[in-house]
């Protein structure tokens, strides 16, 4: 089965962080393709957006956002959705994907994705609102099932609901996190193949898998690795249902060297059959060495992830 | 279409979580909300899950949101949060996320006031004094690392500039370029920061640093008060000629100093172009 857009399953990705740009420059590593943090490269024209356009004439890029705050009622920031239209058309991305949440109200950003209640009101809401994005991009958009630790005393239906009806009456795509199915119905207390179950997923374009902390009483999101195999599990029902799609691996906090972060994510062949990439272009030569001898500490960039707790800027 | 439920939700959650104390004390704050809402008490808007309570739960997001902000501010203020240590750099740092809330779809200048916001908050103690100053020179790194390229004026097109031209020549900042004047000695303190030495908080003593950006790297180029002085007038637009002569006998500088720093700022890339009053060129 293939998606509602013939996006292509472009193999196994990784979450492209700062830590890493050296040795992906360096090495071109045989990785399938990077996503990126939309919010990352917007508000700079330096150092960060130079490193991403190297890495972009050389990998699929796939852009990822934390901040589009589709389920918010203050209004779309046309700014925002300019700066991402931009992006988008800059580093040739594959398509664009943003959480099924809101990050704020009131003019304010609280940098993390808040559930929604899942009511008929807000699913017209957002719905509206989807649409509206995706004539302004004039592209589908994915979201991603969030990671949740409250439910709403007022929703009434479940989450797999919302997001299902949602996809169908917005249009749009679907971002499916299976460590996020997993946390989130150990948080509720519901069992996370019958999530699945509900997902139309012709609708799904991509998988994101990812660690997370056990906390005994509760589960938190935190894309610490390594992917713990029940979530393994339920890529590899997914994947089996979707016929194949693109999946990547979110390694956000405590981050591991970039050989490490890759044999991780790479993990995903035990579990799926990826289409032979051809072969990319052999090794180009590398961006300048990223030695610490200056005052150039990290790029403060990085500055968003996916998660709830903790917070997940990249070290120097 | 109506979504004043939906709107009055988000403020209640938004009020809660974002409380500089705890949820429990935003769930007070929001109490209005909520009974706009129907409800009284938390448990009767979002739920409890299968082992932790409502409140609890509140609690996470509380966390998750001072916790990701304060690890933001410790990224770009790295050597301030050293200097102060992690206990007091964190309460200011919660003081900050209250009075100045992120307004931006990143974080990438949600450090910005915080220099300023430390200055206000010195109240007489000299380390955070000095941590204000330190914070100014962490907070010109990272604006160096998002400054827009700027093309470097080449020696070339410096020695094309006619005789007649020469007397109104300028020169126009690399976009990369700032300068920094502080009351102690912190470039020094940061440098010895960044090489792990042993550092203490120092006295006061007036310093100044050019930082700046080339090839993608960030630097810090030390300034004497004569190099300040030099580069001051450069940077304030005077003529390059004046500039370069601002010096009297009592800097007791040779003026083959001077010519020996402007060859290393010009070979930094510190100038994007020159202008003349007569023609504008940026090379
Ligand atoms: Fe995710």
């Amino acid at each position: 089965m293939n998606n509602r857009w013939g996006l292509k399953n472009l193999g196994v990705g990784l979450g492209l962080r700062t830590a890493h740009y050296g040795t992906i420059l360096a090495d071109d590593p045989p990785v399938d393709w990077f996503e990126i943090i939309s919010e990352n490269y917007m508000q700079t024209e330096g150092r960060p957006l130079y490193m991403l356009d190297q890495i972009a004439e050389r990998y699929p890029i796939v852009m990822h956002g934390v901040s589009m705050s589709i389920g918010s009622t203050d209004p779309l920031d046309e700014a925002y959705l300019r700066a991402l239209r931009a992006l988008k058309k800059r580093v040739r991305a594959a398509w664009l994907s943003d959480h099924l949440c809101w990050t704020g109200v009131a003019g304010k950003h609280v940098h993390d994705l808040l559930p929604l209640p899942y009511t008929e009101e807000a699913l017209r809401h957002v719905t509206e609102r989807v649409r509206y994005v995706q004539d302004f991009l004039d592209a589908p958009i994915l979201l991603e099932n969030p990671s949740t630790y409250i439910e709403f005393q007022g929703s009434t239906m479940p989450e797999y609901e919302f997001l299902s009806r949602l996809a169908e009456d917005a249009d749009c795509g679907i971002l499916l996190d299976l460590n996020n199915i997993y946390v989130s119905c150990f948080n509720h207390g519901y069992d996370p193949h019958a999530y699945l179950d509900a997902i139309p997923m012709d609708r799904v374009v991509q998988f994101h898998v990812a660690g997370h902390t056990n906390c005994g009483t509760h589960l938190i999101d935190t894309h610490i690795g390594p992917v713990i195999d029940p979530v393994w599990t339920l890529f590899r029902e997914a994947y089996e249902r979707t016929g194949g799609r693109s999946m990547l691996l979110e390694w956000d906090a405590e981050i591991p060297s970039f050989e490490e972060t890759h044999k991780e994510a790479l993990k995903a062949h035990r579990f799926a059959t990826f289409p032979k990439r051809p072969r990319r272009s052999p090794n180009t030569p590398a961006g300048p060495a990223d030695t610490a001898d200056t005052a150039d500490t990290a790029d403060a960039a990085d500055a968003q992830a996916s998660t709830s707790t903790p917070p997940s800027k990249d070290a120097p | 279409m109506s979504t004043n439920r939906l709107r009055s939700l988000e403020a209640w959650f938004q009020t809660v979580i974002t409380h500089p104390i705890d949820a429990r004390h935003g769930a007070e704050e929001a109490e209005d909300i909520a009974r706009q809402l129907g409800h009284g008490r938390v448990d009767e808007i979002v739920t409890s899950g299968p082992a932790i309570s409502a409140e609890a739960r509140l609690e996470l997001y509380h966390y998750a949101y001072h916790a990701r902000l304060v690890e933001c501010l410790a990224d770009d203020f790295a050597a301030v949060q050293d200097a102060i240590g992690e206990r007091a750099f964190e309460e200011i740092a919660r003081q900050y996320i209250a009075a100045h809330p992120s307004t931006h779809p990143n974080l990438n200048a949600f450090g910005a006031q915080f220099p300023e916001f430390l200055r206000t908050r010195a109240n007489g103690r000299s380390d955070v004094r000095f941590a204000a100053e330190l914070a100014r020179l962490e907070w010109a790194v990272v604006e160096a690392i998002h400054a827009p390229e700027s093309a470097a004026l080449s020696a070339e097109a410096l020695a094309s500039v006619s005789a007649e031209a020469w007397p109104t020549l300028r020169l126009l900042p690399s976009s990369t370029l700032q300068r920094l004047m502080f009351d102690y000695p912190v470039n020094r303190y940061f440098q010895a920061y960044m090489n792990d030495d042993p550092i203490e908080i120092p006295a006061p003593e007036w310093s100044a640093v050019a930082v700046y950006r080339q090839d993608w790297r960030v630097y810090r180029m030390p300034l004497t008060r004569s190099m300040d002085n030099v580069l001051g007038a450069i940077l304030r637009g005077q003529p390059l000629i004046e500039a370069l002569s601002v010096l009297d006998a009592e800097d007791e500088v040779d003026p083959e100093d001077v010519t020996t720093w402007f060859k290393e700022w010009m070979a930094s890339g510190f100038f994007s172009g020159l202008s003349t009053p007569s023609e504008t060129a940026a090379r």
